[in-house]
């Protein structure tokens, strides 16, 4: 296979993403590790960095260099040389004023040297990173990265984000540039694959990254409430020798996303999937926080080696959304699942050390396809309860005419929520069923909400007993059970279907006095409107 | 007497001690630490990611009754950025000493120590936890830019111990450590003798430990 073909097969993925994400999960496996290597294009593509329409794609890698090149020229504050110059109280290197260039200069410098710090101790059994220019790239990508990003900043660990993007461009770029005169030349991988821009798209890429990392680096608490700390200090010393302090709960604005995805991982999908090294290690008492962060933060950088980092962070940049990697969640689980065996016979110690140390899995495409699966399963589930949420919303609307959540005292917010999460018209987009979808991503907090099934429960039972339907209404059991809940409300929904066809038809007219009697076939009643139950979110895939 | 534990300790009466090392980034907390378990310096080190984790048995005898106690010694090594607070309370549980570190070439490190300490107390199990402050780098001299004097100072005002500690040459590191797993011992035991309980052994009122011996 030569250059061409490589890039036919990833514009041809491109093209279909949306539609072959789900039915066939382990197609991003022979496009990512196609030969010779586009991978870096991959990549650009799944991270955003490159615009889903290909014919946009020169322009775009021309106007985002340019800017790179103007970021750099922006952001090297020489001081002394600017317009300041005749005002010797910002114009001296000992001036305390913010605005002074030479404070300016001060703060970039030890910036720089804390990355630069960071950036020595990059993969030290590397010999790529030690190289001088490409540390020199490292350095100067990451401070335009932190500087841009001022929410962020620079944080420990971008470096390691950093280093196998950069590896993978330079491979990539490298080896195309050894073999441009064997291949027919194509213009548009001369542009996309050349070297002198190894720093320019390195930066666009890490900027694609940290686009959906960044919540997880967030590593400052916002301005604390000034009476949280004050009990703790009054505290005397307890009696029993290091003993911890009473908890401070920490209030929902505390909870770091980071700590809040640990959690999801540990206490929702860990207990769910691996049940008895869940037990295990809760009896250990051993808090996620102390191997997850990592594990997140670096996307697995350390528990992979280099060579196998790239397989798996093609999986997990093919599964990624705008804003997030929720493949993540279920490679933690498909790590933890390896070492299953050592940790659940482990006492503490030995436990922690696997996990602090993990040891590289030995198959990583195994690793990767058990991780896949789960995730798949996990949409699978997303789906059927944003189905069922459009059909009940759906079932509601038409046999009750004006209803609105907002009728019910307390969920007013539950329509709005909803709201984005109505399906597009079936085909017009095809990304729309990928895991990019906003919607899924807003079906998936509400996987995590069982507040809003009980708000529908709720809704629901209200109406019914409202207009006299006791025939109708079922116990739904919300009891903190989301699939119970679901399976429930399912249930009432095929009722309320199978009734609201019993009127029209007027089968059931004894029972159904009390609606008004002038009301048509509830389901036919308005059909230019795409009925959920047609819609291809229905579709099971393999 | 530092040596594998496994062969001379029946685990029961091993005294399990947790130690929080701090410090801004790049002090050197992952070298002290290592120097300590592993007795090399290793140059290639990664930057520490969330928090990592060492650990080493060893015996303590007591230089007054002569007794021999076991410690298994864990040691905790933060990154040096992580200050959210729902995260680092994770870190803390438990820690019985905390290793504060500043890099005697690095002016910014010596400063922060004062923020640190802030921190250490909000977090730590009581207001004044036992605590050691090391200055580590003592081998490269010529490149000092915080005096003894000025660092001891600042120990005294803060009410802990002090000393000078290189991770590369090894100077001072055991003794480091040691000192803070003797206050934390010193602390249990008295604390053990207040409220008579029982940890697998009986404590006198005189039986103090005094020092470390390290044979």
């Amino acid at each position: 296979m030569d250059y061409k073909n490589t890039y036919q097969n990833i514009l041809s993925a491109v093209m279909n993403k949306g539609d072959v994400l789900l039915s066939h999960p382990s197609h991003y496996v022979s496009i990512a590790s196609n030969s010779p290597s586009c991978r870096s294009i991959w990549w650009k593509f799944l991270l955003g960095v490159l615009p889903k329409d290909p014919s946009q794609w020169e322009a775009v890698v021309r106007q985002q260099r340019q800017s790179y090149d103007e970021l750099r020229v922006k952001l090297s504050v020489t001081p002394g040389i600017t317009e300041e110059t005749e005002d010797l109280s910002l114009n001296n290197p000992l001036s305390q004023d913010t605005h002074s260039s030479w404070n300016q200069y001060f703060e970039d410098s030890e910036m720089k040297r804390l990355i630069r710090q960071d950036v020595e101790r990059t993969f030290p059994e590397e010999r790529f990173f030690h190289l001088p220019v490409i540390q020199e790239m490292m350095v100067a990508i990451i401070f335009c990265y932190s500087k841009e990003h001022p929410d962020v900043g620079f944080k420990q660990g971008l470096h390691e984000v950093l280093a196998p993007l950069l590896q993978v461009l330079d491979s990539d770029y490298r080896q195309y540039g050894q073999q441009q005169h064997a291949h027919p030349s194509l213009p548009v991988l001369d542009l996309l694959m050349d070297l002198a821009y190894l720093e320019h798209d390195a930066y666009c890429l890490l900027c694609g990254m940290m686009q959906r990392l960044s919540k997880w680096y967030v590593s400052r608490d916002p301005p604390p409430a000034p009476d949280l700390q004050q009990p703790l200090l009054q505290q005397p010393l307890l009696q029993q020798p290091f003993s911890d302090p009473v908890p401070v709960v920490p209030s929902p604005g505390e909870v770091s996303p980071l700590q809040a995805r640990i959690e999801l991982i540990h206490q929702q999908l860990l207990p769910a999937l691996l049940p008895a090294l869940a037990l295990h290690l809760t009896r250990l008492d051993i808090s996620p926080q102390v191997y997850a962060i990592r594990w997140l933060r670096l996307l697995f950088g350390r528990e992979f080696s280099l060579a196998q980092l790239p397989l798996v962070w093609d999986a997990v940049f093919w599964c990624a959304s705008c804003d997030d990697f929720p493949l993540a969640d279920h490679i933690a689980i498909a790590l933890l699942d390896t070492i299953k065996t050592q940790l659940l016979c482990g006492d503490y110690l030995t436990c922690l050390n696997l996990l602090m140390r993990f040891p590289h899995p030995a198959d990583v495409t195994a690793l990767l396809a058990t991780a896949l699966q789960q995730h798949i399963v996990h949409l699978q589930q997303v789906r059927r309860v944003t189905h069922l949420l459009f059909t009940l919303t759906d079932v509601f609307v038409d046999a009750f005419g004006s209803f609105k959540f907002s009728s019910v005292d307390g969920p007013a917010d539950a329509g709005r929520q909803l709201q984005p999460l109505r399906p597009a018209p079936p085909h017009a987009n095809g990304a729309a069923v990928g895991t990019s979808s906003p919607r899924l991503q807003e079906a998936r907090l509400v996987l995590q909400e069982d507040s809003l099934l009980q708000q529908m429960a709720d809704a629901l039972s209200h109406h019914l007993t409202a207009l006299g339907r006791r025939h109708l209404q079922l116990s739904v059991h919300t009891d903190g059970d989301v699939r119970a809940a679901m399976d429930s409300l399912l249930q009432v929904s095929r009722r309320l279907q199978e009734a609201a066809r019993g009127e029209a038809l007027s089968h059931e007219a004894a029972s159904l006095k009390s609606l008004p009697p002038t009301r048509s076939h509830p389901l036919e009643h308005s059909p230019t409107r795409s009925h959920p139950l047609e819609h291809p979110l229905q579709g099971s895939p393999n | 007497m530092i040596t594998s534990a496994h062969e001379q300790l029946r685990h029961d009466h091993d005294y399990l001690v947790k130690f929080l090392a701090l410090g801004n980034s790049g002090v050197g907390k992952t070298s002290l630490l290592y120097q300590f378990t592993e007795g090399c310096f290793n140059s290639q080190f990664t930057s520490t990611v969330g928090i990592d984790f060492k650990e080493k048995r060893l015996v303590h005898r007591c230089s007054v009754t002569g007794r021999e106690q076991g410690v298994h010694l864990q040691l905790w090594d933060t990154a040096g950025q992580e200050k959210f607070r729902s995260l680092t309370t994770a870190f803390y549980r438990n820690t019985m000493g905390f290793i504060l570190v500043f890099d005697l070439t690095n002016e910014q490190s010596f400063l922060d120590i004062r923020s640190w300490m802030e921190q250490l107390r909000t977090h730590a199990y009581c207001e004044s936890p036992d605590i050691i402050l090391v200055g580590n780098k003592v081998d490269l001299t010529e490149q000092h830019v915080v005096s003894e004097a000025r660092a001891r100072d600042a120990a005294f005002k803060l009410g802990v111990p002090y000393m000078e500690a290189s991770a590369a040459t090894g100077f001072n590191v055991t003794a480091c450590v040691l000192a803070l797993v003797d206050a934390v011992l010193l602390r249990m035991n008295r604390v053990v003798d207040d409220t008579r309980l029982t940890l697998g052994k009986t404590v006198s009122p005189d039986d103090e430990v005094t020092s470390v011996c390290v044979c």
